[in-house]
């Protein structure tokens, strides 16, 4: 049986500031790779979004960061979208959201002159930016999670992420939220409280930004999976895929300072 | 001048001299950096002495080879120049290089100033002094964990020039659709404050040409330099016979010799200049059409310590041809640069990772037939590394 995944990219046009589009490159391969077969359909500012028996409802979407003013002009625009993006989260339907997205997935986001932009509210969280004298976090960062762990995403149970993070924000998680791990080095969602992202059903925000998945084939694998889960409603074994370089370049990342 | 300034000048000067005499560095920011923290305002001091004022260059791309080409081409008229030709383009670099050109009591013993400055310290140099001219290349995403968001480094400009010191004239590309959208916003403003407006750019005709400066964004260099050339005024007849002789800025399309074959260094450093530098090696003629090409992405603070940017390099509309090249990949994150080829869908049976910079130019030395070249693309501290081997010698020396 040949299987069929639609990736929904969001706002490629305005977010796209650190190599964003490497994590499409990521998902699509990796499906290739297997024989699934991919469509990616791109949703800039405006795009109509297809309704839930569409034949390219999206089974995985991608948000990634932008500057602060495409971020505003997002910002401007989810209210629009707003209704839809929910029903797609929690139905189950899978999403990654770095950064800035993230961040408009939250309860609001709090600038420094104490001005509120709110967000969707689908994440149990809020950001709070403390003004320019108070630093950006921006460094490379080592996550570990406790759901990557599984050996049939890696053989070898790694369950860590690596990547870069470069936020003026700092998010804050409500009691209801799960974080996408812990930080073992650098800032996190806030610089204290060691946590980092958020997961809500299938829906993962993370400031790990740009091109987080070919560095963590296990994460790549795991939004595949259960984007095929939801679609097919059965577990799908993926192919093993030779990933000696991923696992190298992550190896190589874990150790950077 | 202020009497400490002397004696500063001649103490920075010794400092200078020692740094070089050790080995220690080119000796172009340290003695600067140290004079300056002494005695502020020694820059504008300085500067003042010039009788024909000097010329500021920044953008993303392109300073360093633009301030060659003007620099060149005063030269050829007869000017004396002061420049900060080894890339030290902070404030520090150009007061450095200031006071190495005075005599020995502490006077400016050159007429005009040709300096390249980083765009994020375009404001501090326009607070420190007024130029006479401001030549604005381009601007594009760099290295954000230093720069910040391109739209930052534009109001900080717009601040710097509206406040502070604008130039006399103002050089700019209108074919940048970025500044030409900025500038279209404060053009009244600037007019106001008696700025003279020249644009250059692609669509704007010109007959001069540097032979051995290739590429379209060579050309690009070279309006720049020569439109404000123009402006000072230079003879048309002068700049073309100044255009011929010259080579390219080190690391910049350069050419080296080693072991016998020779190795051209293209600076890469963000996708701006990957993009440029991958469509010129493509247009260049080869043997049999096989390239070999070393890619070296280092992390150092100078070069950005976020790689993510090398996803949004186009290599997709390369694989054609970098799919038959002999490809190596080295620098700190060579790993990260093989997957990302990977990813285009290169074969790792046609890549090479050695993440030493030394043994991967040995190595892709080895791989070359005779007389073929070998195509470079260093990011800024592995450029540096990767002269350092070919030449024996570091960057001013």
């Amino acid at each position: 049986m040949t299987y069929t995944l639609n990736l929904g990219y969001f706002y490629p046009e305005l977010l796209n500031l650190y190599g964003d589009q490497g994590n499409i490159f990521c998902l699509k391969k990796r499906c290739e790779w297997r024989d699934i077969s991919v469509t990616v359909n791109d949703y800039p500012l405006g795009a109509a979004l297809p309704d839930r028996s569409a034949k390219s409802y999206p089974d995985l979407i991608f948000m990634g960061g932008g500057p602060d003013k495409s971020q505003l002009a997002v910002a401007a625009n989810l209210s629009r979208i707003g209704h839809w993006l929910s029903d797609f989260v929690d139905l189950g339907g899978v999403g990654l959201f770095i950064c800035g997205a993230y961040q408009l997935l939250g309860q609001y986001y709090q600038d420094a002159d104490g001005g509120r932009l709110d967000g969707l509210g689908l994440f149990d969280l809020y950001t709070r930016h403390f003004g320019k004298d108070k630093k950006r976090c921006i460094g490379n960062v080592v996550v570990e999670t406790d759901f990557l762990r599984d050996p049939t995403l890696n053989i070898r149970g790694k369950n860590t992420l690596v990547g870069f993070e470069n936020h003026g924000g700092r998010t804050y998680l409500g009691p209801t939220a799960k974080p996408l791990g812990l930080v073992r080095h650098g800032f996190g969602n806030n610089g204290t409280d060691k946590t980092e992202g958020v997961i809500y059903k299938n829906a993962f925000g993370t400031y790990l930004h740009g091109p987080l998945l070919p560095k963590n084939p296990h994460f790549a694998d795991h939004l595949i999976s259960l984007a095929l889960k939801r679609k097919y409603g059965e577990d799908i074994p993926l192919k093993p895929l030779d990933d000696k370089l991923e696992w190298q370049a992550h190896a190589a990342a874990e150790k950077l300072r | 001048m202020k009497v400490i300034d002397f004696f500063l000048i001649s103490l920075s000067k010794f400092l200078a001299f020692t740094i070089h005499l050790f080995h220690l560095g080119s000796g172009e920011t340290w003695p600067g950096h140290f004079a300056s923290e002494i005695s502020p305002g020694l820059l504008s001091r300085l500067e003042s002495q010039l009788p024909r004022g000097s010329i500021l260059i920044t953008g993303t791309n392109g300073k360093t080879t633009t301030a060659l080409v003007l620099r060149s081409i005063l030269t050829a008229a007869g000017f004396s120049v002061s420049s900060n030709h080894s890339g030290a383009n902070l404030l520090n670099g150009i007061t450095s290089r200031l006071i190495l050109d005075t005599d020995l009591p502490g006077r400016l013993k050159t007429q005009i100033g040709v300096f390249e400055v980083d765009e994020a310290n375009l404001p501090l140099a326009l607070k420190s002094y007024r130029p006479e001219i401001v030549v604005l290349l381009n601007l594009s995403r760099d290295q954000l964990d230093r720069y910040g968001e391109v739209d930052l480094t534009l109001f900080r400009w717009q601040t710097a020039f509206l406040d502070r010191n604008p130039p006399t004239i103002l050089i700019y590309n209108e074919d940048d659709s970025t500044l030409s959208a900025w500038l279209e916003n404060i053009r009244h403003r600037l007019s106001a404050f008696g700025v003279k407006i020249i644009p250059f750019g692609c669509s704007l005709p010109t007959d001069y040409g540097a032979p051995s400066l290739i590429g379209d964004f060579n050309s690009l260099n070279v309006h720049a330099a020569v439109t404000a050339a123009l402006a000072l005024p230079v003879t048309p007849e002068t700049i073309r016979q100044a255009l011929i002789g010259i080579k390219p800025a080190f690391g910049r399309g350069e050419i080296l010799s080693f072991n016998g074959h020779p190795v051209q260094i293209f600076l890469a450093k963000n996708p701006a200049s990957f993009n440029g530098n991958l469509a010129l090696i493509k247009s260049l003629e080869t043997l049999g059409n096989k390239r070999t090409l070393l890619m070296a992405l280092n992390d150092n603070i100078p070069d950005g310590r976020d790689i993510s940017w090398i996803y949004d390099i186009l290599f997709e509309q390369h694989l054609d041809w970098l799919s038959e090249a002999r490809l190596i990949v080295s620098g700190r994150r060579a790993n990260d640069l093989a997957l990302r080829l990977k990813y285009v869908g290169v074969l790792s049976a046609n890549l090479m990772i050695v993440p030493e910079i030394k043994a991967a130019l040995n190595l892709s030395i080895k791989e070359l037939r005779p007389k073929e070249t070998l195509f470079v693309l260093p990011t800024y501290s592995a450029m540096l590394a990767v002269r350092e081997v070919t030449t024996g010698q570091a960057i001013g020396d």
